[in-house]
């Protein structure tokens, strides 16, 4: 019997050369260096009764018949099939192998064997003769001289190629760790079935690979059922980081809802900023052509900042332009049709939007307000704030269809120097076409709820409704969902300031706008505290810091 | 945005110059009066709108699909869709459940919600990613990722000729 092992070492070895050849200009890029192979050898010439030595001492006596790509067959059954002829064989004693590489210690060796044994059915009987030779070398003894021969073999092997056997060497290695560590409690009967993973390095090649190999763990079932689940869900996990990385500001979430919660909104944002753009493209009138190499030409920030010249703001105004540069660009969140700070701007510089734009219905859901100067005089043009975008219609009315937000400002001046100070502000936000009730806050004011309703805001009927006896004082209300409400307030307090949809992710998405007082003249304070409440808000989805500034 | 920088076959710029022609083409089919109805300039805004969208799903030419949904989408006429979608749903329907009940054993699935609360926020996935209806979790992921990658670049394009075209 022992004279057989090396009999049919011999016969099997220059297959086996010839193979590893092949396999190994195969794997030529995974080379590694000799310090690996040299204890690999190391270990297995420890040769105590320890289990560790006898499973290598078994995957040796194995694997001296095959070489020492033994645990990377296991992993990569892929390379054998250019070899038809062993193919089955290499998978038997693949088979073989990984039941021995996690087995535990409570049960005997010769337990073991037996087990192996008598699942490989398959096996033709080259490799069956091996078993039982290996059987048969129960006692320690017999077995480190299987594995003595086999290392004696390997090491003739190792004379002959020597670097090849490294990638193996070390994938041998670490699988055995990984053996020793996890041990399975129990070996199942489905074999031919068998999934094992080799968690680390494989992953990446799985995808190639006809077999999937999964390795199951202490304690995990591995019934073929639950380890395809078990891989599904690791590519899903692989999935979600990818996306993670990919949807700005969602490093802290972690769990499937919170992530597929920032995606979905974030893929809505994107269309909705999509639709916005080319809803704003709609309405821009090109004086030279649609041409590509205009676009060369000019770049995107310069072009915001000398929007501002042109507009003609207040010196100041440079100052902050690096903060207003911002709303160009990023404000576009909502895709709603609110714009703030210098767009406003630029859009009443080009006044005769008075024509109104509509948008949709379909994609714009939450706009709370936006305003539309009714008295607009060319000195206060640029006092007056931040207003005036678009007018959207409601869906069916006549006119168009499409939303209809609508916030009038009546600004009734104490006095004409002072246009906005100590005003009376009436404002009307309307929530429409939205299926939540929205929280709205104003900073800098408390106002008082004068009306509310559902529904259009008819401007005859509205008004008279107004409650002006006592109405509440507060400064944060919700509108209702699909209605209006009114507000007043009187604005004595100069500076610009926020006011925005409480929702967090709503700011974010632009449900917000400014109503700014003496823009040009006190653009300090409150407008930094302002802008930097924009700065986190209206950078797309870094939304979180909001509260920071109420 | 400069030419030196720009690899031009990458998906900005095929989808830049396909966007481009199709914006003359627009313009040059009902140029813009400065007092347009807002019917008009709504009807402009969709077909600039559906003119992007063709746009970015023509430069990933078919590889995806979402894009062959969205260039579907933009082709057939409505009617002819919802015939087809509805088939087509139905189907999928009980494709999910019995997969889902192989996995899950003794689990009932309905046919309307998955378990959990995972299953909304799937359902509102599948509605967003176009031509999502027809994928399980992982090709939908892998769907959803390519789609906000495109997205951001049509966002990106778009707003630079936006900007550049509103200065003048």
């Amino acid at each position: 019997m022992n004279r057989a092992l090396p009999e049919m070492l011999q016969s099997s070895d220059m297959t086996v050369l010839e193979r590893q050849r092949a396999r190994l200009k195969w794997q030529a890029e995974q080379f590694q260096q000799q310090n690996y192979f040299s204890e690999l050898s190391g270990v297995f010439s420890s040769q105590t009764g320890h289990v560790q030595g006898f499973q290598q001492g078994c995957l040796m006596s194995r694997g001296g018949a095959r070489g020492d790509s033994v645990l990377s067959d296991m992993a990569m059954t892929r390379q054998l099939k250019h070899e038809p002829g062993l193919e089955t064989a290499w998978q038997g004693l693949g088979k073989v192998d990984m039941e021995f590489a996690p087995c535990g210690y409570g049960s005997g060796p010769s337990f073991d064997m037996n087990h192996a044994i008598s699942r490989t059915s398959s096996c033709p009987p080259a490799v069956a003769a091996a078993a039982a030779v290996g059987s048969k070398a129960v006692k320690g003894n017999s077995l480190k001289m299987g594995s003595t021969v086999g290392r004696v073999s390997f090491k003739k092997r190792k004379v002959e190629k020597s670097q090849n056997t490294e990638v193996v060497a070390e994938d041998e290695s670490k699988r055995i760790k990984a053996s020793e560590e996890e041990r399975e409690s129990k070996i199942t009967g489905s074999s031919t079935h068998r999934n094992s993973t080799d968690k680390k390095e494989n992953s990446g090649d799985t995808s190639k690979l006809d077999y999937i190999h999964v390795r199951a763990r202490r304690g995990q079932a591995t019934d073929s059922h639950s380890l395809a689940e078990r891989v599904r869900r690791e590519k899903i996990s692989e999935r979600m980081k990818y996306l993670q990385d990919l949807v700005p500001g969602c490093n802290k979430i972690t769990g499937k809802a919170g992530m597929l919660d920032e995606i979905i909104n974030y893929v809505q944002s994107l269309q909705r900023q999509v639709e916005f753009l080319s809803m704003k493209l709609a309405t821009v009138n090109p004086s030279l052509d649609f041409n590509i190499e205009n676009l060369y030409v000019k770049e995107v920030l310069p072009s915001c900042t000398t929007n501002f010249p042109p507009v003609g703001m207040a010196p100041e105004m440079e100052n902050h332009s690096p903060y207003l540069q911002f709303n160009p660009i990023q404000q576009v969140v909502s895709g709603c049709g609110m714009e703030m700070g210098t767009n406003s701007c630029d859009m009443a510089l080009r006044r005769t939007i008075s024509a109104p734009v509509s948008i949709p219905e379909a994609s714009f859901l939450d706009t709370s307000c936006f305003t539309d100067m009714q008295q607009i005089q060319p000195s206060a043009a640029w006092d007056v704030e931040l207003q005036n975008l678009y007018n959207v219609e409601f869906p069916g009315s006549i006119e168009a269809s499409g939303l209809k937000m609508e916030m009038e400002m009546e600004m009734h001046q104490a006095k004409q120097d002072c246009f906005q100070l100590n005003g009376v502000v009436s404002t009307k936000d309307v929530n429409l076409l939205i299926v939540e009730s929205h929280p709205f806050h104003l900073h800098g004011y408390n106002f008082f709820v004068v009306g509310t309703g559902i529904r259009n805001f008819k401007q005859a009927k509205g008004p008279a409704k107004y409650n002006l006896v006592d109405p509440p004082k507060r400064n944060m209300d919700g509108i209702p969902t699909g209605g209006w409400t009114a507000i007043r307030f009187r604005a004595d307090n100069p500076g610009v300031w926020f006011k925005h949809c409480h929702l967090e992710v709503h700011t974010g998405w632009g449900l917000k706008n400014i109503c700014g007082r003496e823009w040009r003249r006190t653009q300090s304070i409150h407008f930094a505290s302002n802008v930097s409440c924009f700065l986190y808000s209206v950078a797309p989805y870094t939304a979180k810091g909001i509260h920071g500034f109420l | 945005m400069d030419l030196h920088n720009l690899n031009p076959s990458s998906l900005k710029s095929r989808f830049t110059t396909r966007f481009l022609r199709a914006l003359t083409e627009i313009n040059a089919r009902k140029p813009i009066a400065s007092s347009s109805s807002p019917r008009e300039i709504f009807q402009r805004y969709r077909r600039i709108k559906d003119a992007a969208d063709t746009s970015m799903a023509y430069s990933v030419r078919s590889r995806r699909t979402w894009s062959k949904a969205t260039l579907w989408r933009l082709r057939t006429p409505s009617h002819r869709r919802r015939l087809a979608s509805f088939g087509r749903r139905s189907s999928l329907n009980k494709t999910r459940t019995t997969t889902t009940a192989s996995h899950r054993g003794a689990v009932v699935v309905q046919i309307t919600s998955r378990g959990g609360g995972l299953g909304v926020q799937l359902e509102e996935l599948r509605e967003l990613v176009p031509g999502g209806e027809a994928m399980d979790l992982c090709n939908l992921l892998d769907e959803t990722a390519h789609y906000i990658k495109c997205l951001t670049t049509q966002v990106q394009v778009m707003r630079t000729i936006a900007n550049l075209y509103s200065l003048e």
